[in-house]
């Protein structure tokens, strides 16, 4: 199991878009992903789950990944936020 | 047209529904999509379908688990098959939409708690997936942002449609309308708003929704007549009614009387004919009876809008409002998109000219930025090129996608609610820092694309002279002028009365804009609605505009009236309206010299 904590850059949080993109590309690992802030942990394959994170600029989540590809996934996933979900 | 809405009957709202008389009834709401629509209301029913609890033998529970599982392949189908169906004929900008539809329902997490809680409750799949998606939407609702608010219409679509095809009821569906009819609802999900496009759909209403939303969005893409927002008066729909929607004026009329009918039949009719003589003019030049040219532009704000525009004559797009692309992808677009999006509409529209206004957000058009501070006066507060100046990386952004699409046509950038002639500095030092960093990555683009500012608050009016001298053209926006030179809310019901853009402070103003452009040798264009409104047409030519970019379906009015004037007479017309003191006394003299040049044109004046 991985744990990372990491910050929302993009300007706009995890709304729509980048809500959707975060699904899409949890969807394609084995591993589980789980993205937890405050009292609540979410499963990154779903986009209500995301959605209702809420997740707003600035914050910080921790991703736990855990699962036959955990490494692969942790750093891709961390890669979509630290390039802003292509927001620039 | 707008400016006027406000001269006609106000509501009738009054008691008297419970008689069987059904008197004339004129709900105001807000214009959704435009066209008229005549004919039978349909009233769309979201009642909650009623979810029983019940405890399943040990033996059903991998039959529960089977069966929901069918409902959810066979919910993803239905959508799957809706957005086949409507592909061709809706922008590419609004697909977006309906994949988070099919993303929503299929919805591993939920998908995976609603089987487990059947197995380790022997609860019934309705009341499990009801109550686990019920979660989200409380939280969604208790969100203190408004943009996860609005996605609890979607995730209840999502919730019915899970649930119809689990229990086998057909929820009265569009699918049930077997005669064309108006259709209304308290609210729609995006994919009911897609699904509608196959049905017998003549119009739309809502409850809720604004201008921007993606009902609006979709309709005006998918050419349905749409009034929303009529919010509190919504029950006094009744199912079956006679019903008139204006979706360009954003009303309804409730029974119509034999009168109103034939008011708007006769208007329709005139309409069309009119249109017809008129369709002879579409291919030639908007010229004076002197030979004075002027550009006649289109005003678009989906792609799929520039052959509609080409189509009525029109010489090129004259504002593009880019805005519209943050709506549809719920947030600020990549350049990528963007560039996609601009491209399709310069090649479609090339080689004539289009003119992209950057994003014009805020004010009252600014769905989810988490970090908007509360404004007061949202309209005075962060908007437009206060916004792309605070968030660079989202305006270089833009100008590259801008600048990129420039190599397959010919584009114009142009900038919004400019107040201060720093902006325009910063903005176009920002500009030029772009082109430089594209030349470095090798990236094409056409080195003449041309810089604009909108005009369209007194202090860029008043300070044009400077301005004039750094940028490369002016386009008058009438709608802000008005709004900030008369100091009037035009969403404010309570003063919109007020909003006269045919005021003669507002002309002053454009007039020192415009004279200004002249000294400087610029082109300075019109893109207010007083530039798709036939009375101010001959006014705007002669006070040296040198095009006018207006709505697809005024342009071959404004055209006729052109073709129809005589510049030199125009010139001295408008000399004539900046001396006048009231826009009554504007309105009279315009109205007097339309009738004058226009005999039987009734169009311009139907007021």
């Amino acid at each position: 199991m991985i744990e990372r904590k990491i910050q929302i850059l993009n300007k706009l949080g995890l709304h729509a878009r980048p809500a959707a993109m975060l699904v899409s590309t949890a969807t394609k690992f084995k591993s589980d992903i789980y993205a937890i802030k405050d009292n609540m942990e979410i499963n990154c394959k779903s986009i209500m789950g995301v959605m209702m994170l809420a997740a707003q600029t600035g914050c910080w989540i921790t991703l736990r990944v855990e699962g036959p590809d955990e490494k692969d996934a942790i750093e891709t996933i961390s890669k979509l936020f630290e390039e802003r979900f292509g927001e620039q | 047209m707008k400016p006027y809405q406000n001269f006609l009957k106000r509501d009738l709202v009054n008691n008297n529904l419970e008689n069987n008389f059904s008197p004339e009834l004129i709900i105001k709401g807000i214009a959704g999509a435009p066209g008229i629509a005549e004919g039978e209301l349909f009233i769309l029913r979201r009642d909650r379908i009623p979810v029983k609890r019940e405890i399943i033998p040990t033996e059903e529970i991998d039959n529960e688990i089977k069966r929901f599982r069918e409902a959810i392949s066979e919910s993803v189908a239905e959508i799957k098959r809706i957005k086949r169906n409507i592909t061709e004929r809706i922008d590419d900008e609004a697909v977006g939409i309906i994949d988070a539809q099919i993303m929503a329902v299929n919805d591993e997490e939920i998908i995976r708690s609603v089987e487990a809680e059947i197995r380790k409750e022997r609860l019934n799949a309705e009341y499990v997936y009801d109550k686990l998606v019920r979660e989200v939407i409380d939280s969604l609702e208790n969100s203190d942002n408004d943009y996860f608010r609005q996605r609890v219409y979607d995730i209840k679509g999502v919730r019915s449609r899970v649930l119809s095809n689990l229990m086998g009821i057909k929820q009265k569906s569009i699918f049930e309308i077997t005669k064309p009819s108006i259709v209304a609802s308290r609210l729609l999900s995006a994919g009911e708003v897609a699904q509608i496009a196959g049905g017998n759909v003549l119009g739309l209403i809502t409850a809720v929704g604004g201008a921007t939303s993606h009902i609006a969005l979709l309709a005006k893409s998918l050419n349905i007549p749409t009034v929303l927002g009529i919010d509190d008066k919504y029950h006094l729909l009744k199912n079956g009614a006679d019903i008139i929607l204006d979706g360009n004026e954003g009303k309804i009329i409730l029974h119509p009387t034999e009168e109103t009918r034939k008011e708007y039949s006769n208007r329709r009719l005139k309409l069309s004919k009119e249109k017809e003589r008129l369709a002879i003019n579409i291919e030639e030049p908007a010229l004076t009876t002197d030979g004075h040219r002027i550009n006649l532009l289109a005003n678009i704000e989906l792609s799929s809008e520039v052959k509609k525009a080409m189509d009525e004559g029109a010489e090129g797009v004259g504002l593009y409002r880019s805005e519209f692309l943050y709506f549809t992808f719920g947030g600020m677009p990549s350049e990528e998109q963007q560039f996609k999006v601009y491209s399709n509409i310069v090649k479609s529209a090339a080689p004539k000219p289009v003119t992209i206004r950057t994003f014009d957000l805020g004010g009252d058009k600014f769905a989810d930025e988490t970090n908007k501070p509360y404004e007061q006066n949202p309209f005075l507060g962060w908007r437009a090129i206060r916004i792309s100046l605070a968030l660079p990386n989202y305006f270089k952004a833009q100008l590259k996608a801008i600048l990129r699409s420039s190599v397959f046509g010919n584009v114009s950038i142009m900038i919004p609610m400019v107040s201060d002639i720093c902006e325009v500095k910063q903005a176009l030092d920002i500009f030029e820092e772009v082109k430089e960093e594209l030349s470095r990555e090798r990236i094409p683009f056409d080195e003449d694309t041309k810089f604009g500012v909108m005009i369209e608050v007194p202090s860029a009016a008043l300070n044009a002279d400077p301005i004039a001298e750094i940028v490369d053209f002016f386009s008058i926006g009438t709608n802000d002028l008005t709004q900030y030179t008369l100091a009037v809310d035009r969403g404010n019901e309570v003063v919109n009365y007020l909003f006269k853009s045919l005021h003669p402070a507002v002309l002053r103003l454009a007039d020192i804009a415009i004279k200004s452009a002249k000294r400087h040798s610029i082109p300075v264009s019109v893109c207010g609605e007083l530039a798709g409104d036939p009375l101010a047409t001959a006014l705007l030519v002669g006070m040296g505009a040198d095009s006018l970019s207006a709505p697809c379906s005024s342009l071959p009015f404004i055209k006729n009236i052109i073709r129809n004037i005589n510049y030199e007479d125009a010139f001295k017309l408008a000399d004539k309206v900046l001396s006048l003191s009231t826009t009554a006394e504007i309105k009279n003299f315009l109205a007097d010299y339309l009738s004058g040049i226009l005999e039987g044109l009734s169009y311009p004046l139907k007021r």
